[in-house]
This record gives C-alpha cells, sequence and structure tokens, in this order.
C-alpha cells in the first residue's frame, strides 16, 4: 500500500517539478529516450595492490539511455560496483572513456566532476549511509543544501511514506525505512540518473519489493534513468534491459519488451 | 620481532596526525620540564657557588660615619658570626667612549689580600699592588663594555674631587650578579660600574681616616630565621653613628632580584610541564580508548586465540608508552637547546664569571619518567577496556550508539534555526563528550597561556610608560653629594639647554606604625611641581597635600596605615626627633616605594629652611643643546649621580623587551600546539570515525572544502568555546603571576584589556586554522570513492 501511496505522490510532484526544470543542463535529457546518456567506450579497470594486479573491468562498452531501467547482474567480484563507481565519476577508468553528452568525464576537472555528481547523479547504496547524527529529515535537507532548486524535503519524505519519522535518528529506523530515507535524499537534488548499489541487498524480500517499486515509480513517473547493481537475478525481471557482468567482462545484454512490476517477480 | 610488535608498528605509523598531536603536546610538556628544570638548576648552582666562593654576607649596614675601632660593640650580639667595615661611596665617571657622565659605586677592598667577606674573584690583570695607591679593578662586564684596558687611567669624580684611577684588574663580585645603579631596575652594562679601591686610599679620598661607612656581617646558621631581630638590635646598638640603612641578604636588590627569579622559575618549571603533559594524558586516553574501539574483532580474535589479558592488556600500553617516549625523547632534545637559550638570556641580566648550560642526565631521565608515567595514565583506560571485553562479545561489531535528541535540541525554537550541518557537528560533540571535553580543556588552556601572556606585555609596557611618562616626567635627575640652598637651583637654571628645574629634598627616616618600622626616604616636592607628577591607578594626578603625607599603597599596606590615619617617623639625620605626621592621601606606582611631603612643609620639620639635595630637569630636546649642557653638568662638582631618564627606559625596554620577545614567541608557540594538537586530534578521530559517511557527502556532490566545513564546524565550536572559558582563566592565572610580583622592588600591574582579548583570539584561531588545513590536506588526499561501501 506504501508504494502506491508513493506512486501516485511521486506522480504528482513530477508533474509540479517538470514545469520548474528550467535548468540547461538537466532539460537536455528528458525527451529523447533513443539517445545514450551515458556512455562507456572499451572501458578497462586495473587495480594495483603491491604486486598483484586486478583487472576489475576489461573493455566494456555500454550506452545508458533516457528513462531506462537498467540491471547489471553480476556475482560478487564481477566488477559491478566498479562500474557503478566509473558512471557515477568516483573513479576514472584506466583504459577507454565514460562519456556525458559526448564529453569524456577523464577531462572533467575537479569542479565539473563535483557539478556531476551534484546535478547529474544520485546514489542509493545497500548499507543506506545515512548520517547518524542527523534526523530523516536532516538527512534529506543536508542533500538539498547542494543545489539552487532542490525538491521540497518535507514532501519528499511524504512520498516515501515517512512524514511520521521526519524526526527519527537512523538509528530508530528499520532498514527499510532507512532505504526510503536513503531514496528520497538521493531525489532531493532531483538528479536525472539514480544509481543504486544492491538497494534491497540487506532487506527482506517485502521491503525489497517497496523499495524496487520506488526505483520503478522514478522512471515511469518522474522520467529519471534507474541503474541498479545486485547479485540478485530476481530483480533483473524489471529491468528494461539487463546486463550480466562476470569476471569483469559483459557476458550478455538481454532486452525486455515487458518487464514484470516488482510485486510480481519471483524472488 | 613477535608478531603483535610488528602489528604495533604498522599502527604507529599509520596512525600519523593522531600520534603525531600527542607526541608535539608530550614534547613540548618535556622539553619546558628540562629547560625550565636545567635553567634553574645552573642559575640557583651558580648563586650558590660564587656566594659560597666568595663568602657572601648575610646583611649590610649602611651608616653616616663610624670609627672602625667602635665594631667590637657588635661582636657580642648573639648571633652575629662576623663584622668587617667598608667604605662605600658614589661616584660618577669620565670615559672617553661616554659623552655622559656615567655612574657608579666605589667599594675599598684590603690593601693586601682578599676581603673576609664580599670577595671579589680577579678575571683579567691583578690584584691591587705596592706600586701605585690609586689602583682600581672594575667589575669586569663594565670594563668590558667599555673596552678599558690594563694600565689605562680612569677618571672618577668622588667626594666633590676628581681622582685619577690606574685600572689593575677586571673583576666579578658575587655582590653585583645583578647590579643595580641608583633607582634602577634593570642592570645597565655601559651605565654603571664597580670601582674597587685600596682601603687606605679610599680612606684619603673620602675623608674616612680609621672610619668606615658600611659595615658588612654574617650571622650564624642557627639564627637565619631571626636575622631581622639581630638587625634591629645592630640598629640600635649603632644609633648614634647615623644609621641610614641596614639590608640582610633577602632584601639586598642583585640577591632580591635574583632569588625571585630562582623561585619563580622554580613553580613556572612545575606548572607549566604539568598543563601540557596533563592534556597529552588527557588525549592520549581518548586515542587509546578509540584504538581499542576501532580493533574490538581483533581484540577479541587474539583472546579467543590464547593470548592472555597481560599480554593484550601490555600489547595496548605500548602504543600510549611509545607515544610517550619518543615524545619525552624528542622533548629532552628541544629542551636541552632551550635551557642554552634561557642560559643565555640569563647571561645578559646576570652577571657571572661562568654560567653554563650543561646536560642534567637526572632531570632528562625524570623528564623521560614523567612522560611515561603521563602516557602509561593516558593508556591504562583504553587498555582496562581491551580487558574487560569477553571474546565472544569483542568479536562482534559494536551495537550503533542509539540516536538521541541532545540538551540543545529542547530549546526547540533556537534548534529549528540551526542548519543540518550545525545540527551534526553539535550531536556529534555531545554524544561524545569526553573527547569533546578534552579538545575544549585543550584549547581553553592554550587560551589562558596565551591571554596570560599578552596580559604580562601589556602589564610591562604601562608600568614603563606609568613609571616613565606619568610619574617622572623630568629628562635628568641630579643627586647632589649635600644639602645644598637654593643656590644650586640657580646655578643649574643657567646651564644651556636647561627649560626647567625642579628641587627635591630626599630624607631618610625610620617609620612606625603599630609596631612595624621601615627605614625608607621621605621626598619633599614643591606642591607646584610637574617634573614629579604622582597619581593613582587610573593615572589621575594627586596633588601633594600642604602637611601630611602622600605615600605609595604598597608601603601604606605593608606599614598597615590607611589614608587619614598618623604615623610617627623620625629623620635618620640632624636632631632626630621623633614626627607624628597624618598619611593625607595614597598613590600608585609599580617600582619601589616613596613618601612625598610638601617640600615647605618638610624642611619646616627639619629646621632647614631652603635644603635640597637633588634636582629635576627638563632640558631641550635638540642634539647640540644636550651636548653643551652635558659638558658642563660633567664639569660641576656637586653631583654624586645623574640619572638620564630616555636612557634608562630604552636600557629597560631594551633588555626586558628584547628578551621578553624570544621567551614569549616560545611560550605562544607552546600555547598554539596546544590549539594545534587539540584541533588537529579531534578531526582526525572525527574523520576516521565518519569515514564512510563523510564518504557519502562526497558521492552526494560535496567538494572535500565542504567536507572540511563539515568537520572544522565542531573545531570552530570548540575553539570558540575553549577562548570563552580560557580567557578568564588567563585573567586568573594572571591574577597569580601578578600577585607574585608584588614585592616592594617591583609590581606588575594586571591590565586585561579588550586588546588581550582580541590578540588571545587571533592567535587562538589562526593556530587552529593551521591545524585544520593540515586536515584539510588529507581530505583532499582521501580515496573517498573507496571509503564509501568500507563497513563501519
Amino acid at each position: 500500500m506504501t508504494a502506491n501511496i508513493c506512486h501516485s505522490a511521486l506522480k504528482d510532484m513530477a508533474l509540479r517539478e517538470s514545469t520548474k526544470c528550467d535548468d540547461q543542463s538537466k532539460s537536455m535529457h528528458t525527451d529523447d529516450t533513443t539517445a545514450p546518456f551515458v556512455q562507456m567506450r572499451n572501458v578497462s579497470k586495473l587495480f594495483v595492490m603491491g604486486d598483484v594486479v586486478v583487472e576489475a573491468l576489461r573493455d566494456i562498452t555500454l550506452d545508458v539511455y533516457h528513462r531506462e531501467f537498467l540491471v547489471v547482474l553480476g556475482p560478487s567480484g564481477s566488477g559491478k560496483s566498479t562500474l557503478l563507481n566509473l558512471l557515477g565519476g568516483l573513479d576514472t577508468p584506466t583504459e577507454g572513456q565514460v562519456l556525458f553528452e559526448g564529453r569524456d568525464l577523464a577531462e572533467f576537472d575537479r569542479r565539473e566532476l563535483t557539478w556531476y555528481r551534484r546535478e547529474i547523479v544520485g546514489f542509493v547504496f545497500q548499507f543506506y549511509n545515512l548520517v547518524a547524527n542527523l534526523t530523516a529529515l536532516e538527512n534529506i535537507m543536508l542533500a538539498a543544501d547542494l543545489v539552487s532548486d532542490p525538491l521540497d524535503p518535507v514532501d519528499l519524505l511524504e512520498q516515501v511514506g515517512l512524514a511520521d519519522r521526519a524526526d527519527s535518528f537512523p538509528a530508530q529506523l528499520s532498514g527499510g525505512e532507512q532505504q526510503r530515507v536513503a531514496i528520497a535524499r538521493a531525489m532531493v537534488k532531483n538528479p536525472p540518473l539514480i544509481l543504486c548499489d544492491e538497494p534491497t541487498g540487506a532487506l527482506d524480500d517485502m521491503t525489497g519489493r517497496q523499495i524496487l517499486r520506488l526505483l520503478l515509480n522514478l522512471k515511469e513517473d518522474m522520467g529519471k534513468t534507474v541503474v541498479v547493481i545486485t547479485h540478485n537475478t530476481a530483480i533483473a525481471q524489471m529491468a528494461d534491459r539487463v546486463i550480466r557482468l562476470r569476471s569483469g567482462r559483459i557476458v550478455e545484454v538481454t532486452e525486455q519488451a515487458s518487464p514484470l512490476p516488482p510485486e510480481k517477480i519471483q524472488w | 620481532m613477535n608478531p603483535l610488535h610488528r602489528k604495533l608498528i604498522r599502527e604507529l605509523r599509520a596512525s600519523g596526525g593522531v600520534i603525531f598531536s600527542v607526541i608535539l603536546i608530550t614534547a613540548i610538556g618535556t622539553a619546558c620540564f628540562v629547560a625550565m628544570r636545567s635553567a634553574h638548576r645552573s642559575l640557583s648552582q651558580a648563586r650558590d657557588h660564587y656566594y659560597a666562593k666568595g663568602r657572601m654576607a648575610d646583611f649590610w649596614v649602611s651608616v653616616k660615619r663610624m670609627p672602625k675601632s667602635e665594631l667590637r660593640r657588635l661582636s657580642n650580639i648573639p648571633g652575629v658570626a662576623e663584622v668587617h667595615p667598608r667604605i662605600r661611596s658614589p661616584v660618577t665617571v669620565d670615559l672617553p667612549t661616554s659623552e655622559k657622565p656615567l655612574a657608579g659605586v666605589v667599594l675599598s677592598l684590603p690593601d693586601r689580600g682578599l676581603p673576609a667577606l664580599n670577595q671579589i674573584q680577579i678575571l683579567r690583570g691583578e690584584y691591587f699592588t705596592s706600586r701605585r695607591r690609586n689602583e682600581v679593578i672594575v667589575n669586569d662586564v663594565f670594563a668590558n663594555a667599555h673596552r678599558l684596558r690594563l694600565g689605562q687611567s680612569i677618571f672618577v669624580n668622588i667626594a666633590g674631587r676628581r681622582q685619577e684611577l690606574v685600572l689593575v684588574g677586571t673583576a666579578f663580585s658575587c655582590e653585583f650578579i645583578y647590579p643595580l645603579g641608583r633607582a634602577a631596575i634593570v642592570p645597565d652594562r655601559t651605565g654603571f660600574g664597580v670601582f674597587f679601591l685600596k682601603e687606605s686610599f679610599a680612606e684619603e679620598i673620602t675623608d674616612m681616616k680609621g672610619a668606615t661607612n658600611e659595615v658588612l656581617g654574617r650571622v650564624f646558621p642557627r639564627y637565619a630565621n631571626s636575622k631581622r631581630a639581630l638587625l634591629h638590635e645592630i640598629e640600635r646598638r649603632l644609633d648614634e653613628f647615623g644609621v641610614l640603612a641596614t639590608t640582610p641578604l633577602e632584601d639586598y636588590p642583585s640577591n632580591a632580584f635574583l632569588s625571585q627569579e630562582i623561585e619563580g622559575l622554580a613553580t613556572f618549571a612545575l606548572l607549566i610541564p604539568l598543563i601540557f603533559l596533563g592534556i597529552s594524558a588527557v588525549i592520549l586516553n581518548v586515542v587509546m580508548t578509540r584504538r581499542v574501539e576501532q580493533q574490538r574483532i581483533a581484540i577479541g580474535t587474539l583472546k579467543a586465540l590464547g593470548y592472555g589479558d597481560a599480554v593484550i592488556g601490555w600489547h595496548i600500553m605500548e602504543f600510549a608508552l611509545l607515544a610517550g617516549v619518543i615524545g619525552a625523547a624528542i622533548g629532552c632534545g628541544v629542551g636541552q637547546w632551550l635551557s642554552a637559550g634561557m642560559t643565555s638570556i640569563y647571561r645578559q641580566f646576570y652577571e657571572f664569571p661562568r654560567l653554563d648550560a650543561p646536560i642534567y642526565w637526572d632531570i632528562h631521565l625524570e623528564a623521560i619518567l614523567v612522560g611515561l608515567i603521563c602516557a602509561a595514565i593516558g593508556g591504562w583506560r583504553g587498555a582496562r577496556t581491551a580487558l574487560a571485553l569477553p571474546p565472544a562479545a569483542a568479536m562482534r561489531p559494536r551495537v550503533p550508539a542509539s540516536g538521541r535528541h541532545i540538551l540543545l535540541e529542547r530549546f526547540g525554537w533556537l534548534w529549528r534555526h540551526v542548519h543540518p550541518a550545525w545540527r551534526m557537528a553539535l550531536r556529534y560533540m555531545f554524544r561524545h563528550p569526553i573527547r569533546t571535553a578534552t579538545s575544549l580543556l585543550a584549547c581553553l588552556l592554550g587560551a589562558s597561556v596565551m591571554a596570560l601572556i599578552f596580559c604580562m606585555i601589556v602589564g610591562v609596557n604601562h608600568l614603563m610608560d606609568f613609571h616613565f611618562r606619568w610619574l617622572y616626567r623630568s629628562d635628568v635627575t641630579l643627586f647632589l653629594k649635600s644639602e645644598r640652598g637654593s643656590d644650586a637651583l640657580m646655578e643649574v637654571a643657567h646651564l644651556p639647554g636647561v627649560r626647567k628645574v625642579e628641587p627635591l629634598l630626599g630624607m631618610p627616616v625610620t617609620l612606625r606604625h603599630e609596631g612595624k618600622e621601615k627605614l625608607i626616604s621621605v621626598t619633599g616636592i614643591q606642591r607646584t611641581a610637574t617634573l614629579t607628577l604622582p597619581r593613582d591607578r587610573q593615572g589621575h594626578h594627586i596633588t601633594i597635600p600642604p602637611t601630611g603625607f602622600l605615600m605609595s599603597r604598597q608601603l601604606a599596606k605593608m606599614m598597615g596605615v590607611k589614608p587619614g590615619e598618623y604615623i610617627d617617623w623620625q629623620p635618620m639625620r640632624g636632631d632626630r626627633r621623633w614626627y607624628r605626621t597624618q598619611v593625607v592621601n595614597l598613590m600608585d606606582d609599580y617600582v619601589g616605594t616613596a613618601v612625598y611631603a610638601d617640600l615647605t612643609f618638610l624642611r619646616k620639620c627639619l629646621g632647614e629652611g631652603s635644603a635640597l639635595n637633588s634636582l629635576q630637569l627638563a632640558i631641550d630636546a635638540g642634539h647640540e643643546q644636550r651636548r653643551a649642557f652635558v659638558k658642563k653638568i660633567r664639569d660641576w662638582p656637586e653631583i654624586e649621580a645623574m640619572i638620564y631618564r630616555a636612557d634608562m627606559e630604552n636600557n629597560l625596554r631594551k633588555t626586558l623587551l628584547q628578551n621578553i620577545w624570544v621567551i614569549l614567541s616560545i611560550e605562544i608557540s607552546f600555547a598554539g600546539a596546544l590549539f594545534f594538537g587539540a584541533i588537529l586530534n579531534g578531526a582526525i578521530i572525527s574523520l576516521e570515525e565518519r569515514r564512510r559517511e563523510l564518504a557519502t557527502f562526497y558521492v552526494m556532490g560535496y567538494t572535500p572544502w565542504q567536507i572540511g566545513g563539515l568537520l572544522g564546524r565542531e573545531s570552530v565550536v570548540v575553539v570558540i568555546g575553549g577562548l570563552i572559558l580560557g580567557i578568564p582563566v588567563g585573567y586568573f592565572f594572571a591574577r597569580l603571576v601578578v600577585a607574585s610580583y608584588q614585592s616592594e622592588v617591583l609590581r606588575m600591574p594586571l591590565l586585561f584589556p579588550p586588546q588581550v582579548w582580541i590578540q588571545t583570539a587571533i592567535w587562538g584561531c589562526l593556530f587552529s586554522l593551521v591545524s585544520h588545513f593540515v586536515v584539510q590536506i588529507m581530505i583532499h588526499r582521501s580515496r573517498w570513492a573507496e571509503a564509501v561501501k568500507v563497513a563501519e
């Protein structure tokens, strides 16, 4: 039920916000779903740890499109997190390019990279990464401070069904509640790209479904691009496209014409 | 090397900034300990050595004139071990190296062989020979300052006559380790000399054949505590010869200044290291508790593997002890260097033939032990926490701290206006009260030490302005050899360059009030005088009462007399009748003590119609006029001593402030290190503890500067809190220090103007900023993308 409330509320908000979105760089991404949004071209990533060289990603070429729900699937150590870090501008590839609007992220200076993380990307983590010392509402407000035109944190908290827990600290919230706060925190900056690192990894299946519904609503109602990395094959059923990784390589790309809603997927 | 030691060494390397701040503060504490205790020992050993070697007298009795044969009157006073006569006379010296006549004192020594007391130590040349009767030995520092050569003639004015003396040697005298000229408070190496003459020659030129005007003596050690009663008896027995002053060793200016410094140093040598080592122990405590928390699982695993409590406890303690040893070792080196620096400053003040800064190994050993004990105290809580953990509980991650609202949040209206970033900082601080209190305490002490230092600077400047610009305004003071009439005033008034002359009559008197007695000089000045302007503490001019006394507040306190009360006094010259006079008002001064009376009133009391014995002069500022004045005045035979206010002030400023700046810079750096260490330590622990949280901010789009700002908010609260609490504590310290400088010779004013607050705040913030800059560099270098997924 919570998910349905959220669904309609996010829809309302998206309507309101679409008229407000005058930021030039953001408005560029709202229409053309066929054009690649972020691209990876022959990307490899090596980690040198003393005498050992670990090849986390090998020759990855990948396009992420507007309004797409993309699931990157792979076992532990397959390079999922490295891929997400590269998409999010948190790391640079050893070889190849990560392109945003045709520009290589490697060419971005510190200031531009900060802008990219701030305006373009919203992160959701497996362990929520909430600030223990801030209440649910304050955690969202802290992210809202970063952008000139944020969404209303109180509205967002209401949208994720936590209006009555605004004054609770993370330690007073359940895992599902904390993840909902984390999603609201990622959303408050109104970024076009949401990157989720095992968002349901620490949750039971019932709560996990509610979180996935929220994420799907972000795509369907607000037109966001959502990239979820997970080792849970069930989640792949709700993706527009599934990319399977193994040992740092893309082994399979599947497009799904009729993805299942989270309520119907087999966990 | 066993694996635990390897682990320890790696941890020490990895702990970087945190351990650096502990080592820094321990090193400073140890450095202060070594420097101050070594300097204290050097100074007190040098004093004791030269006093013993030179057979320093226990008391001095100054009389007008007394036949030497009358000394036997003193020999049967119980407690008096020995007494010896000597001639002491003020002198002015003409030297080609100085335009102005210089001041000095002539002392007689036996023609052959060293005196029984206050022996000199020849440093250049030789003792008197039988070749000439006018041979002179000069104190070494003065001789060197004027490049006097052996065999050179020196011309002095003594007892109204110009005398030629021949230099045969230079010497050190234990009596003049801190050689003070008349009315001076710091030694003037070039302006004041000590001239030792043959007894026979001194008697001849001062008309003291068979007589003496000063008696030196020693008391038996068991009478040391009843010296004042003994001196009273001496005064009584020598009364008819006109006792001008009796001075026990404790009050003898050279010894009083030296001993005050040695005692002060002993107090500081205890207090300052205690502050620093105490803080380092508290910081170590925080660091160690945090370290045990970080290594919970490792400690649990070690226990599960079968390591005993003693081994694990020692492993935890080793970290603290190593920090203590490294800090103490660095501190010993720096302390030795500082001790040498302090000793070289002391050499400028005190004339010791040798004042070294040797390495006192026992002090270094003590310092290392004290450092270790403080480190052990600091590490103990961490070790205890580690030992108390049952292995199974230790291996489970710590239960997350429960989120709860802090006290401040009860002030709803106020809290609503606090930005989330500030809320985060405040909650973090309130939830780690010991850690916050530690940083606050360090900043508090840093601020208090700084405030104390700036307060002292303000005090010294005020003292000098008050003394040299407000109270004494004459350019030159002339002390005459004997009392003269108003003709002397006319004579001087007509000298070139003299703008104004005012007469003074100084009269040594005994004051008596409610059983207390004191020998002091009452100064008669004209009520209209402008070159001496007595003032109250606020600087308001106090007029001389037409009858009665105007007295220094300090002296009134010592005599137990209040304004409006009457005091008995007896002049040490003339008919020596006892008078009773009202103390009309009190004045404030910081150097020496004074009693002023209207000149006419004093003359009337003494029955001396127009007597004066010193003159205050205002002279033209022009160089040529001054030269002309000096040229004339040096030929005027009436002068006993001459004081140039500007010279005295410059000398004081030069010796005092120049050295103060060196010492103060070191002290400010040390106090700053408290700010630096506290902020660095707090921020680094916070940085380590909240790594994942801060990494999340980075991922969200915070710049490294903004992340620094989040940590900086905690530092800001600590620094502001430390300053707000520390400056009043500094005021309290200043009160303590000022209270210990309330002697008859010198009193420090207690001033705490806004400038002290501002300077302390600026310096405190500056050191904190430097510290935060280091943290900022660490933030910039952090690999946040990796930290974002690190398990907490």
